[in-house]
């Protein structure tokens, strides 16, 4: 984007016209197009017997995030999410067991559990993790992140979901400079605050503060979980660049390692923060296909 | 549409008069919205969910939940958000985020059915209106308008409007206020200008609201003010408070024990007439305008 650009997108206003309402309402329909989770059958079948249910679901939205996802180690590529509109011309061809590229316009859905539950669950079994990850590496535009969002969210249930997004810091309404430190907020659905209440724990993340707003695919994750009463959270950064900062990385991955810590998942925690994620996470970024506007 | 609130709060829609943003021009409806929640402090029944709604999360828009204690901060607010005043047949809808480009129409169409089906009595639609389309005639008056879909809500609209006119004791005591200032009441709009707009915008909110409104049979009042896109939390006060006046005016549908034994009309709010209700602006309004600064850098 160009600086005229840029200042279109993050200075929104309401001024639209009839004729630009009507040159769009023949094609709008389009918007309402879902989105199409493909799966590894042979694979989700054994990991998956009784289907797609797990215990942490994390979706990546933001480049900074995506490369931390696909920085972690022993996860095994289950499936992907097709976006109506997200052309595949250009893509890698991942051949074996190899994981795209951080450039490829995809979004693959890894586990890290290598056995089914009745198995891992046995003495001497490998560590069972419980975690599904989605790393969508394309832009989802405003319009179809809905329909994009109940699509995904539709197929898998979890007892607890993470987003991971990312807002302009020319966005953002607090107190704190983005370009002098790393501003990481989080928002939760009742339902996830409930249980935070009931445990007696205090979030480790702050909230993010009023009058500051979330778009996008994160704000619609966000929403549907708070309409259907699912327990959530939104880690949101405040980025000054599009490509991401190693700073805010290793915050990133601090802050969600502290949220899983606190909802007990300390297996998770341990396989999201360590020293060798964070060294190939840092070696990702800035290499994602770039994302013209967060919201 | 999906709404977050089980059946028992839908049940609390029926035969109640909904207000709601038509989102559009200078955030007005917003706004005012915003003032009349801050202020009323009505229970929140949900999240509301469309497809055709961009999406928007926030914390905190308004004070804590005070059933709560301590307050608990980290309230979610989403795109779409019902409230209700408890023992009134009034409920708000607020709207933060405004339809997709082209999904004006269709999203009108699902709010409207969806509110039909619930069983709600009307709407109140709080608008702005384009500053600059001003006819001359509407540039020296009120920059309030009405437009009531019924004789019964023109007669409250008109009422209202009575009570919203500064006595000529104020403009005696105060001969410096400004005709905008004296003319803060809503007048009815015109009926040509409303026939044009119509005609030229009627696939701009506040409009596809109205349509799919007359189309179904369910009563409104639209309630707009002219406004400029900028600081506009003015025009949405003062649109809050027009609003305020027409809710006292539209008589209950189900009145309270007390006005049935004394045998009087009851307003939706049941307040005697010319209350005084001081407007409150929430919380989150103050991000409004970007961050603030520390004044020592100057």
């Amino acid at each position: 984007m160009d600086i005229f650009e840029q200042a279109d997108a993050f200075t929104p206003n309401r001024a639209v016209l009839q004729e630009e309402e009507e040159a769009a309402s023949s094609c709008a329909g389009s918007y309402l197009r879902p989105a199409l989770c493909v799966w590894n059958r042979r694979l989700s079948k054994q990991l998956f017997p009784d289907g797609m249910r797990c215990e942490i679901l994390i979706i990546a939205t933001c480049p900074t995030s995506c490369a931390l996802m696909r920085a972690i180690g022993n996860k095994q590529l289950l499936g992907a999410v097709l976006g109506p509109g997200v052309s595949l011309a250009g893509n890698s061809l991942v051949s074996g067991a190899g994981d795209p590229l951080a450039s490829d316009k995809v979004c693959p859905i890894y586990t890290l559990r290598q056995a089914p539950p009745a198995t891992a669950a046995l003495p001497g079994s490998a560590l069972h993790v419980d975690v599904l990850l989605v790393c969508c590496q394309y832009e989802v535009a405003r319009e179809r992140a809905p329909v994009w969002a109940r699509s995904v969210l539709e197929q898998i249930s979890c007892s607890h979901a993470v987003f991971l997004g990312a807002m302009a810091a020319e966005q953002f309404r607090g107190q704190g400079d983005a370009s002098q430190e790393e501003l990481i907020f989080a928002l939760r659905t009742s339902a996830s605050q409930q249980r935070q209440l009931q445990a007696g724990a205090r979030g480790p993340v702050p909230l993010l503060p009023t009058g500051t707003v979330v778009g996008g695919l994160p704000a619609s994750l966000l929403s549907y979980c708070q309409v259907h009463g699912a327990s959530a959270d939104l880690l949101v950064i405040v980025e000054m660049v599009l490509e991401g900062r190693p700073a805010l990385l290793e915050a990133l991955a601090a802050a969600l390692g502290q949220l899983l810590r606190s909802r007990g998942l300390d297996a998770a925690a341990a396989a999201m923060y360590n020293g060798a994620v964070l060294a190939a996470a840092r070696k990702g970024l800035g290499t994602a296909a770039v994302c013209d506007v967060y919201v | 549409m999906l709404c977050e609130c089980g059946p028992e709060a839908l049940e609390a829609l029926k035969g109640a008069i909904v207000v709601l943003p038509a989102v559009t021009y200078a955030n007005v409806g917003e706004l005012a919205v915003d003032v009349l929640v801050a202020t009323l402090k009505p229970q929140h029944l949900g999240a509301v969910e469309s497809v055709n709604v961009l999406s928007v999360v926030g914390n905190d828009a308004y004070d804590p939940d005070p059933s709560l204690s301590p307050p608990q901060p980290g309230r979610l607010t989403t795109a779409l958000e019902l409230f209700k005043v408890p023992g009134r047949a009034l409920a708000f809808l607020q709207q933060r985020a405004p339809a997709m480009l082209g999904r004006q129409a269709a999203f009108a169409a699902e709010l409207v059915g969806w509110l039909v089906e619930a069983g709600v009595a009307g709407l109140v639609l709080l608008t702005g209106l384009d500053a600059q389309l001003r006819k001359d005639q509407q540039l020296d008056s009120s920059q309030l308008r009405f437009w009531a879909s019924n004789e019964e809500l023109r007669d409250a609209c008109a009422a209202a409007q009575l009570r919203g006119q500064p006595s000529p004791q104020l403009i005696e005591q105060q001969p410096e206020l400004s005709p905008l200032q004296q003319s803060s009441f809503a007048l009815e709009l015109e009926p040509e200008i409303k026939a044009e707009e119509l005609e030229l915008h009627h696939s701009l909110p506040p409009w596809p609201l109205v349509q799919q409104c007359e189309a179904r049979g369910l009563p409104y009042v639209l309630l707009g003010c002219f406004s400029a896109e900028g600081d506009n939390a003015g025009e949405g006060m003062r649109l809050a408070a027009a609003a305020l006046q027409v809710l006292a005016a539209i008589r209950a549908p189900a009145p309270s024990a007390a006005a049935e034994a004394l045998g009087t009309e009851e307003g939706l709010l049941g307040l005697p007439a010319n209350a005084a209700f001081p407007l409150r602006a929430p919380p989150s309004w103050v991000g409004l305008y970007g961050r603030s600064f520390p004044m020592e850098i100057f």
